[in-house]
C-alpha cells in the first residue's frame, strides 16, 4: 500500500510539474492475487503488484494524456508530464472539453477488509482444498479461481481535487463438472469473510447433480426462470452501453429517445449508487467527482442516464460522479448497480410458470447486434432445465438467444425479494427474475 | 540487468524451485482517436516490470511487480516460490514440462518506419482528413478514425540457461462511420470493425491501409444501410469476406484447439472444447478443401514473433489437413501429455501475468477461386462483410455471428444490398459445408488485438489469414 499521503504528493508533484492550463492525475496501486483451479486441482496460483500514474495536461482546450508505472523514479514522472505535455501541443483543440472539476465533499464510505488484505497464498489454497473436498464426495470435478485484492485509488487536480480510496476486494467463481454434467456459483464481497466457501460449493454440486441427462428443448418463445446469475448477465451489458450519457447524446442508445417514457415492465427499476455498501462501493469517479445516487430506470420509465465533467456540462449539468479514467472515449457509465427487488422467491417464481426454462447463467452475451433496440444474442450455461406445471422437471440442453432487452423486461413478470451481490466489471445486487416468452434462436449439441 | 535477473531465477532455485524464469518486459504505447473532427484521444503509456514464474514441489507459482529492482526481484522470486509450495497442497500430478531447444537469441520485428519516431502531426493529418471525408456524406452522424502503435521490449531468462531479449512492434489503425435515423443505427468500417487492422510492422502498414482513400466508400454504405432491406431468414448459400472469415476462424478454430482450454483448464472462465484429444486424426473438421495452420512464422501477422513467452521458437504447424483435425496449440506443460513438444504459443499480456496458450496467426490456407469466379458460379446466396457481433457456446460448437453488411447473389450476380445480416451453425457441420476459398491474390492477414482469455483476464494480439469463401446450406437472418 501507498497510502493517502504519499499518493496524494506523488499526484501533486507531478500536477506541479505541468505547464498546463488545467492538470489532471490518477493514482492507482494494486496487489492482486488469485489462486485458480481446474481438475481440482491447483494450475495457476499468480500474485501481480503495480502501480500506475495517469495524467491529463490540458492548454486551452487541446489534451495530452500519458501514463506509466514507473512512479517511484522521478525521472519517469517528469518524462511522464513532458510527454503529456508535449502531445497537448500537438493536439487539436477539443470543443467537447468543458473543463475540469472542482472540489467536493465526498462521503466516507468503508470498502478496506484488513484481513482480505492479509490473505495468504495457503489460505486461499486451503479455501480452495475445502471446495474440492465437497465435490469429491460427489465425484464431481471442480474449477474455478479464488481472488483477494487490494487497491489503491488517488485523483487529484490542479482545481484542487484530492481524493483517496482504498479497497478490497475477495470473488469466488466455480463451474463443477461430472461427465456432461455441470453446475455454477459464485461469490463477491469486500470483506473475505462473506464468502462462504462451503456454501459455494454445495450450491454448485447441487446444480451439477441435478444437471443430468439433458434432453433437447426446440428453439422459440418459453417463459425463462432467471437466477440472479443471469439477470446480472443481462443488465450488466445494457450498463455499459446504453446507459451512459455519452451514448444518449451520441443517439447509439435507446435511451436517447425513450427518455421520460415507459420501457420496460412496472417492476424493472434499476439506478446506481456507488455509496452503498451492500454493494461494492466506490465514493468517487475516475475525475475525483463524488458518485450520486442516479435512478435510471423507474417502474418501467427511463429516468436519467450517468453523467462526467464533460457529458455533464454540455447540457448544462453536474456530473453525477460516473466518469471513467482521462484519454477514454467511452464517456460515463454505471458500475455500482442496483435492481429493485420484488416479493417472490425463485421457487415461487417457477411455480408460476406452466412450461418454461430456468436459466442458472449465460455465456458470451454479445449486444452489438442492434444496439438502439438493445439485441442481445447468447447461450445459456451451466445448468438450464425444464420447468412443467410450477416444477423443475428435467435438465435441458443449451440454447441460444437472440432477443431485444427491451422485449425482454417489458415482459417481466416477477422478482424474487432475496437479492444478490453479481462481481465482475459492472458489480450489481439483483433479485432473480420471470420474464415471459424470452426467445431462443438456436440450440447446441450438450 | 541480466545479472539481476539470473540472480532472481538463481535465488528461486535456491529456494527449492526445479524451474524458475523471468520476464522483464518495456511496453511503450500509443494511441490516437478522431472522433468527428476532433482529436478524443492521443495517449502515450508506458509500462515496465517482470514476471518470475516457478515450479516448486511440482506446482506452479508466479509473481509480479513494476519495481524494477535486485532486492524487488529476489522478493518477487520468493513470493513466487511460497506460492508455488502452497499449490502444491492441491495437487495430483507433478508439472512436467516438455523438452525444448534451450536458445540464447534476439529477435526484432522487421520494419521500416518506426512508428514512435513519426511526427504525431502526420500521424493526426491522415486520421483528420480520413474523418472529414467520412464526415461529407450526409447521414453519417459519428465518424471515427484511429491508429495504435506498440513497442515490447522483452528479456527472458530461464534455469535452464534460455537467454533471449526480443523487440516486437505492432501498427494499425482504421476508420468507421456510423449513420443514425431515428431507433435505426448502421455502421460501415475499414479495414475491419473494432478499431481496424493490425500487424506486427512500422508505420508503412498503416500507409498502406490507405484510410483516407476507403473512406467516401464507407461513409456510403453506412448511410446506404439505413434503406436497405433487411437480411432475409433462411437457410441458403453464404459467402463470407476475408476479415469476417477471419473472426469465424478465431471463434470456432483458434480457440478451442487451445490444449489448455482442451484439458479444462479453462473450464470455469471461457468454457472447455469439443475437439477433444480423442478426435485428433479422426474427426473431419472441415471439408477436403480446409487447410488451418498455426504459424507465428507469417511476415507481418500480429501473432508473428521470435519466440514465445517459455522460449520455445517460432514454428508452422498444421492444425487441419485437407479437413481434419491435426494439431493443437500447446505449451511446454500440455504438449507432454500428448507426447508432443510444445509448438511454441504460450504468451503473457504482459510482464503481470502468467503465459497461457494464446493463438499465434492461426491461418486458413487460400485456395483456387478468384472471387469473381465465386460470386459468378453462386446461383443464389448472400455475401456478408465485416464483423459486427459475435458468439459462441462454451464448448465452440454452436456459433452466431452478425456483420455490418450483406448483399445478396442471385444469378451469380451481386445485387442488393441488405441490412442487419447474421448467421448461425454449428462448428464441423459449418466447416464441412465450405465448398470454395479463394485464392492468395485475396488471402489478407486480419490482426486482432484484443483476444480475452484466462483469469484474471489476459488481452492477446493474434491474427488470422483468410480469403472470402463460400458455405453451403447455411442458416442467414437469425430471428430477433
Amino acid at each position: 500500500m501507498i497510502g493517502k499521503e504519499r499518493a496524494l504528493k506523488i499526484l501533486h508533484e507531478v500536477i506541479a510539474m505541468s505547464d498546463g492550463d488545467e492538470t489532471d492525475a490518477m493514482l492507482t496501486s494494486k496487489q492482486s492475487s488469485l489462486t485458480r483451479f481446474a481438475n481440482s486441482t491447483i494450475h495457476q496460483n499468480v500474485s501481480q503488484s503495480s502501480s500506475d500514474v495517469n495524467i491529463r495536461v490540458v492548454k486551452g482546450k487541446r489534451i495530452g494524456v500519458a501514463s506509466t508505472d514507473r512512479i517511484h523514479d522521478e525521472d519517469s514522472l517528469q518524462n511522464l508530464v513532458k510527454t503529456a505535455s508535449m502531445i497537448a501541443d500537438f493536439q487539436e483543440e477539443n470543443p467537447n472539453y468543458r473543463g475540469m472539476p472542482g472540489p467536493a465533499p465526498i462521503h466516507d464510505v468503508n470498502a478496506f477488509c484488513e484481513a482480505t488484505a492479509a490473505y495468504s497464498p495457503s489460505q486461499r489454497a486451503n479455501a480452495v482444498k475445502t471446495l474440492v473436498d465437497i465435490c469429491d464426495k460427489d465425484s464431481i470435478i471442480a474449477s474455478g479461481s479464488f481472488k483477494t485484492e487490494e487497491g489503491e485509488l488517488a485523483i487529484a487536480n490542479s482545481n484542487g481535487v484530492a481524493a483517496y480510496f482504498p479497497n478490497t476486494a475477495a470473488e469466488v467463481s466455480t463451474v463443477v463438472m461430472k461427465g456432461d454434467q455441470c453446475g455454477y456459483a459464485a461469490a463477491s464481497s469486500n470483506h473475505v469473510a462473506d464468502i462462504d466457501i462451503r456454501s459455494i460449493a454445495e450450491e454448485a454440486a447441487s446444480v451439477c447433480r441435478r444437471n443430468a441427462n439433458q434432453v433437447e428443448v426446440e428453439p422459440g418463445k418459453h417463459d425463462v426462470v432467471l437466477h440472479p446469475y443471469a439477470v446480472a448477465d443481462l443488465i450488466s451489458m445494457m450498463c455499459a452501453l446504453e446507459f451512459g450519457a455519452l451514448s444518449m447524446q451520441e443517439g447509439r442508445s435507446f435511451m436517447s429517445e425513450k427518455m421520460g417514457q415507459k420501457v420496460f415492465s412496472d417492476s424493472l427499476t434499476v439506478w446506481d449508487d456507488g455509496l452503498d455498501a451492500s454493494g461494492m462501493p466506490l465514493p468517487f469517479d475516475f475525475e475525483g467527482v463524488p458518485k450520486q445516487k442516479v435512478v435510471l430506470i423507474e417502474d418501467g420509465v427511463a429516468k436519467n442516464v450517468v453523467y462526467d465533467t464533460a457529458t455533464a456540462r454540455k447540457e448544462g449539468k453536474e456530473s453525477t460522479g460516473h466518469g471513467l479514467p482521462a484519454g477514454n472515449t467511452w464517456g460515463p457509465v454505471p458500475i455500482n448497480m442496483f435492481m429493485k427487488p420484488g416479493s417472490d422467491t425463485l421457487d415461487g417464481l417457477v411455480s408460476k410458470v406452466n412450461r418454461g426454462l430456468f436459466v442458472t447463467r449465460f455465456h458470451y452475451i454479445n449486444p452489438y447486434l442492434d444496439l438502439k433496440r438493445a439485441v442481445f444474442t447468447g447461450m445459456t450455461r451451466d445448468g438450464t432445465f425444464m420447468i412443467e406445471n410450477g416444477s423443475m422437471t428435467k435438465a435441458v440442453k443449451n440454447l441460444r438467444f437472440t432477443m431485444s432487452m427491451i422485449d425482454a423486461f417489458n415482459s417481466l413478470d416477477g422478482l424474487t425479494e432475496e437479492t444478490m451481490f453479481i462481481g465482475g466489471w459492472f458489480g450489481m445486487r439483483v433479485p432473480g427474475a420471470l420474464i415471459r416468452g424470452f426467445n431462443f434462436s438456436g440450440k447446441t449439441q450438450f | 540487468m541480466k545479472d539481476w535477473l539470473r540472480g532472481a531465477v538463481d535465488h528461486a532455485s535456491k529456494l527449492g524451485a526445479s524451474y524458475a524464469d523471468i520476464r522483464l518486459l518495456h511496453l511503450v504505447t500509443e494511441n490516437i482517436q478522431v472522433k468527428n473532427g476532433t482529436v478524443e484521444a492521443i495517449t502515450s503509456r508506458e509500462t515496465r516490470g517482470f514476471g518470475i514464474r516457478v515450479i516448486a514441489n511440482g506446482s506452479w507459482g508466479f509473481a509480479s511487480s513494476s519495481l524494477v529492482n535486485e532486492n524487488e526481484m529476489k522478493r518477487i522470486a520468493g513470493l513466487a516460490v511460497q506460492i508455488a509450495k502452497a499449490s502444491s497442497t492441491l495437487k495430483k500430478d507433478d508439472v512436467v514440462l516438455a523438452e525444448t531447444d534451450i536458445r540464447q537469441d534476439k529477435y526484432v520485428t522487421p520494419i521500416k518506419k518506426d512508428p514512435f519516431s513519426i511526427p504525431l502531426k502526420a500521424k493526426l493529418a491522415v486520421l483528420l482528413e480520413a474523418d472529414r471525408a467520412l464526415r461529407a456524406r450526409n447521414g453519417v452522424k459519428i465518424a471515427e478514425t484511429n491508429m495504435r502503435f506498440f513497442r515490447t521490449e522483452k528479456t527472458f531468462i530461464s534455469s535452464e540457461g534460455a537467454d533471449i531479449d526480443q523487440v516486437i512492434y505492432e501498427s494499425g489503425g482504421g476508420i468507421a462511420a456510423t449513420a443514425i435515423d431515428g431507433d435505426q443505427m448502421q455502421i460501415r468500417s475499414y479495414p475491419n470493425s473494432f478499431r481496424g487492422n493490425y500487424g506486427t510492422a512500422g508505420y508503412e502498414f498503416v500507409e498502406g491501409l490507405s484510410l483516407v482513400s476507403h473512406a467516401p466508400r464507407v461513409a456510403e454504405e453506412a448511410v446506404a444501410l439505413l434503406t436497405a432491406k433487411e437480411c432475409p431468414s433462411k437457410t441458403t448459400t453464404l459467402v463470407i469476406g476475408g476479415s469476417q472469415l477471419a473472426l469465424q476462424v478465431h471463434e470456432s478454430c483458434g480457440h478451442p484447439i487451445e490444449l489448455d482450454r482442451v484439458f479444462g483448464m479453462e473450464a470455469s472462465y471461457a468454457g472447455t472444447s469439443f475437439m477433444t484429444p480423442e478426435k485428433l486424426n479422426s474427426l473431419q473438421y472441415g471439408s477436403s478443401i480446409v487447410n488451418i495452420y498455426a504459424d507465428a512464422t507469417t511476415p507481418g501477422g500480429l501473432g508473428t514473433f521470435g519466440y514465445d513467452d517459455e522460449g520455445v521458437n517460432a514454428q508452422r504447424t498444421p492444425i487441419i489437413k485437407e479437413g481434419l483435425f491435426v494439431g493443437y496449440l500447446t505449451s511446454r506443460e500440455t504438449a507432454i501429455k500428448l507426447g508432443q513438444r510444445s509448438n511454441g504459443t504460450c504468451r503473457a499480456d504482459g510482464w503481470w501475468n502468467i503465459p497461457l496458450i494464446r493463438m499465434i496467426n492461426v491461418n486458413l490456407e487460400p485456395g483456387d477461386w478468384e472471387f469473381d469466379d465465386l460470386i459468378r458460379d453462386t446461383d443464389e446466396g448472400i455475401l456478408v462483410e465485416t464483423n459486427k457481433s459475435w458468439s459462441i457456446d462454451d464448448k465452440r460448437l454452436n456459433f452466431q455471428f452478425g456483420c455490418e453488411a450483406g448483399w445478396e447473389i442471385k444469378n451469380g450476380v451481386l445485387g442488393d444490398m441488405v441490412k442487419n445480416p447474421t448467421y448461425t451453425g454449428i462448428t464441423p457441420e459449418f466447416w464441412n459445408s465450405c465448398d470454395a476459398i479463394c485464392n492468395k491474390k485475396h488471402w489478407v492477414v486480419w490482426g486482432t488485438p484484443n483476444c480475452g482469455k484466462g483469469e484474471p483476464p489476459q488481452i492477446a494480439h493474434v491474427a488470422h489469414g483468410t480469403a472470402p469463401s463460400r458455405f453451403r446450406n447455411v442458416k442467414v437472418g437469425v430471428s430477433k
